[in-house]
């Protein structure tokens, strides 16, 4: 039997998720708009400069907070490795936002840090009289993302540090040179392209963060994109900046890709490491490092999240948080359920078909995921709004009554929004499975007489049955957690829990969501669980 | 070590724990200047864990290490691993897979650019690797990188060289070349070594002197004939090839006696009590088999490995294994008889 219909249909759907991209590239070609022209002319500038700070500081924060760990643990053998292996990962489950709310609410002039320090000095003075530092700035923001975002760096560092061996580190002593020169002569060179790899992921997030920007009021490129598209309704300019925002994205990705082709060379070591022991007063170090990581980052954060939710319970108490929980639930069900169904469509079309570009729609389809979601947001709207406007006309022309935004006006326009934002999560947990069936089983069912349908029903759907679970739950777990895209698409009077969260956060009453938030939290432990267990396979 | 050789590396009754496990007990080992002993054992003996006491990077709970009269390891004390003028070399090679071949060579050598690269270039033709000086260690094969690995190693001049099970990653058919070619550039440097396997053959080839590990001690040094004619363990025994353990009783200072074969002679005396019950280990080429009809053995299977040919023989209830040159040739079920050729025996207590 043919295979045309899988491929005609993979090919159809790839090419509707790739759309928005494709229009977004079209629009930003046009001619200026007023607004972009006014906005290039004052404060473009300064919004550039902002996020290029923004990314180099989170950079370079992310770098001091995950190098030294993932050394230490790779390497070293002190009290509590074994659990901080895995503690230093918690971090990525909080989203940065929340995290921004509760040191800002610490280090106000009314937060507790500065009425002890008050009480201890027994100054009296009002706001503004004494020096305290400000976190509500570029370098603040870049602290509260690298405290949640260092895992990723952490995470890649580790494992390659792991896959050198001590046998190098050791090799290079014997040969006469001390544990620093061994470092900065076999280590770090080795280790130099998994590191560029984590820290231009950790660039994309930094550059496409909105809530913890927005919230402190730090003008970047996201910002700009909300506001020219919420405030001044002028999708056109959303859309030029947008793509100024992509190209950043593109030069981050071409770094990483550059950087993981030249780690092909390098061996890797499968033994087990002999670890460097620490005692007194490095393994107090060791410890006291790691440790402040996963307080900082987690603890604190999760400790002071359920004093607000004890002490707020009541006012919880209305069904809102319910209302907001069912829409969500509602929409990232229905958004996994499409996604992982396309990913099974696109992987299965992949498998049967003969020629190479049947692999092309998985490809295609897990392009727009290196979108920033604020963008995503704008590109998905552009063909939107277009096919509504000539939509309306043509039913005005026909004599009804015009139907209005039935798509950008609609939780369809963000559900459609998520599928394109994560079909590349499914697709890669389906691909993955799709490989581990062996061709050798195709080829018994076809000479049994079964056609391409059959075998996916009988053979694949059952075999991979766990991973389509995986993907559904990842895919929901990102729609839940999913902010930017959420903010901008949502219908009137329509929360998800992650919008709920962001919206009590930014009128300063996180307290009241507190619940919310720890459910956030909760829901992000699952991929972190699952990178973590990755990481520790690939070693 | 020969008695009249000069002590190089001394370990004196060491013991060592890794992960609340005792691996190493009051082992005591010598090696002498120029000498290459081989650490031969079962894995699990604690073999790598000598080589890892010798370079510093496990402390000791008890005993002391010296090379060439400077203390090196004692309780509470160790000199750091770049301090020792101890080469390593690992059975992954652990080459730097950044540098090229003549980098590798010389990342240890304290000397300026030219004079380090003239000596590099020198010791890689002592390893005939010359025409790769360029290369990346990924571009060359095993035996290629255990060249480069032991012309590293021999760069800073180590007063005693390490190999843990240098030739497994190797292939069979170049390992015999690379083990000469390894030997005659240890001797030349007049570098002892100590070097770790689990394969008799590899021990017999490359080493010196041979010292067998069980359970974290030494059990028996000596040349490999005193390992393989004289073994003090019947593991060792074992350990160092085929044999035939057969139920004797002394008849004699220099014979004993097993049902259905009769008397073995021995060729030296054994000094064992009279009348004793014993194991006797014999070897498959100390037993001679020639056909008869009358026989009282039964040739139950051959096997043909070129340069011999390996009988068993079914003997009452037990098979024994024979080996004969390969230009002998009787079919299965051929009748023989079986002679024990006069040997050194070798008996253990039954128990």
């Amino acid at each position: 039997m043919s295979n045309n219909k899988w491929l005609i249909a993979a090919w159809t759907i790839s090419i509707i998720l790739i759309l928005p991209a494709v229009f977004l590239i079209l629009q930003s070609t046009g001619s200026d708009t007023p607004l972009f022209e006014h906005l290039w002319a004052t404060v473009l500038s300064e919004y550039i400069v902002n996020t290029i700070q923004l990314v180099v500081l989170v950079l370079l924060f992310s770098a001091f907070f995950a190098l030294p760990s993932a050394w230490l643990i790779a390497m070293c053998d002190f009290p509590g490795r074994r659990y901080f292996q895995w503690l230093l990962m918690l971090p990525l489950a909080m989203p940065a936002y929340v995290v921004a709310y509760i040191y800002t609410d610490l280090f106000d002039f009314a937060g507790p840090i500065q009425r002890t320090m008050r009480a201890l000095f027994q100054s009296d003075v009002a706001v503004g009289q004494h020096w305290f530092f400000e976190i509500r700035n570029v370098p603040g923001a870049a602290l509260m993302l690298a405290l949640v975002l260092y895992p990723y760096l952490y995470l890649i560092a580790r494992t390659a540090f792991m896959e050198q061996g001590s046998h190098l580190f050791q090799v290079s002593r014997s040969l006469g040179q001390k544990p620093w020169q061994s470092f900065r002569r076999i280590a770090m060179p080795l280790c130099r392209p998994a590191i560029v790899v984590g820290l231009m992921f950790i660039g994309a997030e930094a550059l496409g963060d909105f809530a913890t920007v927005h919230y402190f009021a730090v003008n970047t490129l996201t910002t700009a994109v909300y506001d020219s598209w919420l405030g001044h309704g002028s999708l056109s300019a959303a859309a030029k900046i947008s793509i100024l925002m992509l190209i950043g994205v593109m030069g981050i990705l071409a770094i990483e890709r550059w950087q993981r082709g030249r780690q092909r060379f390098y061996h890797k070591y499968t033994g087990q490491n002999a670890l460097f022991k620490l005692t007194g007063w490095r393994a107090r170090s060791a410890v006291i490092y790691c440790f402040s990581l996963v307080f900082s980052g987690f603890i604190l954060p999760v400790v002071i999240l359920l004093s607000y939710a004890i002490d707020y319970a009541s006012l919880n108490t209305d069904g809102q948080l319910g209302r907001v929980l069912l829409q969500t639930v509602w929409l990232a069900l229905l958004a996994a359920l499409i996604t992982t169904a396309l990913a099974v469509l696109f992987s299965f079309t992949t498998r049967v078909s003969s020629s190479a570009s049947g692999a092309l729609p998985t490809k295609l389809s897990s392009m727009s995921y290196m979108m920033p979601s604020t963008v995503l947001a704008i590109a998905v709207l552009i063909p939107m709004t277009l096919f509504e406007n000539n939509f309306n006309d043509f039913w005005v022309a026909m004599g009804y009554q015009a139907p209005g935004l039935f798509l950008s006006g609609t939780t369809f326009a963000l559900v459609f929004a998520f599928v394109v934002r994560f079909q590349a999560v499914a697709n890669g947990t389906i691909e993955a499975s799709f490989l581990a069936v062996s061709p050798s089983l195709d080829m018994a069912a076809k000479s049994l007489g079964k056609t391409d349908s059959q075998m996916l029903r009988l053979i694949h759907l059952p075999l991979i049955k766990k991973s389509v679970f995986t993907a559904m739950l990842l895919v929901f777990i990102e729609c839940m957690k999913e902010l930017p895209a959420a903010l901008l698409l949502r219908p009137f009077n329509f929360d998800t829990l992650a919008t709920f969260v962001y919206q009590y956060v930014s009128d300063e009453q996180l307290e009241q969501a507190a619940f919310a938030a720890i459910l956030i939290v909760l829901a992000g432990l699952y991929p972190v669980m699952r990178l973590t267990q990755m990481g520790e396979k690939s070693i | 070590m020969k008695p009249d050789q000069i002590t190089a590396l001394k370990i004196e009754g060491i013991s060592v724990s890794y992960q609340e496990k005792q691996v190493l007990d009051q082992l005591s080992l010598m090696i002498g200047q120029n000498e290459i002993v081989c650490l031969l054992g079962q894995s699990g003996s604690g073999k790598t864990t000598v080589l890892k006491a010798i370079a510093g990077l496990l402390p000791l709970d008890e005993g002391e290490i010296s090379l060439n009269s400077r203390q090196l390891s004692s309780v509470g004390q160790c000199v750091k691993p770049e301090q020792r003028d101890i080469g390593i070399i690992f059975q992954d090679f652990a080459l730097f897979p950044h540098l090229t071949v003549l980098d590798n060579v010389c990342f240890g050598i304290k000397a300026s650019g030219e004079v380090a690269q003239e000596k590099g270039k020198a010791l890689l033709a002592m390893v005939k690797m010359a025409a790769f000086e360029t290369v990346y260690p990924s571009e060359l094969s095993g035996g290629q990188q255990q060249r480069v690995a032991i012309a590293r190693a021999l760069a800073t001049e180590p007063k005693v060289l390490l190999l843990d099970e240098p030739f497994s990653n190797v292939d069979h058919h170049l390992r015999e070349q690379l083990m000469l070619d390894i030997r005659a550039a240890l001797k030349q440097h007049n570098t002892p070594a100590v070097f770790v396997t689990h394969s008799k053959e590899e021990a017999f080839a490359f080493a010196d002197t041979l010292a067998f590990m069980e359970e974290g001690q030494i059990v028996q040094q000596g040349v490999a004939e005193s390992l393989y004619f004289q073994p003090s363990s019947a593991s060792l025994a074992d350990s160092m090839g085929e044999g035939n353990w057969l139920d004797v009783t002394v008849r004699g200072d220099m014979a004993t006696e097993c049902a259905n074969l009769g008397i073995i002679s021995a060729t030296l005396p054994h000094n064992q009590e009279l009348s004793k019950k014993m194991r006797q280990f014999v070897r498959p080429n100390q037993i001679s088999i020639e056909p008869n009809p009358q026989g009282v053995g039964e040739i139950v299977e051959q096997v043909f490995n070129g340069e011999s040919r390996s009988y068993f023989i079914r003997l009452g209830d037990r098979l024994l294994r024979v080996s004969t040159t390969s230009f002998e040739h009787w079919p299965i079920g051929t009748k023989v008889n079986i002679a024990v050729l006069p040997h050194q025996a070798i008996l253990f207590d039954r128990s």
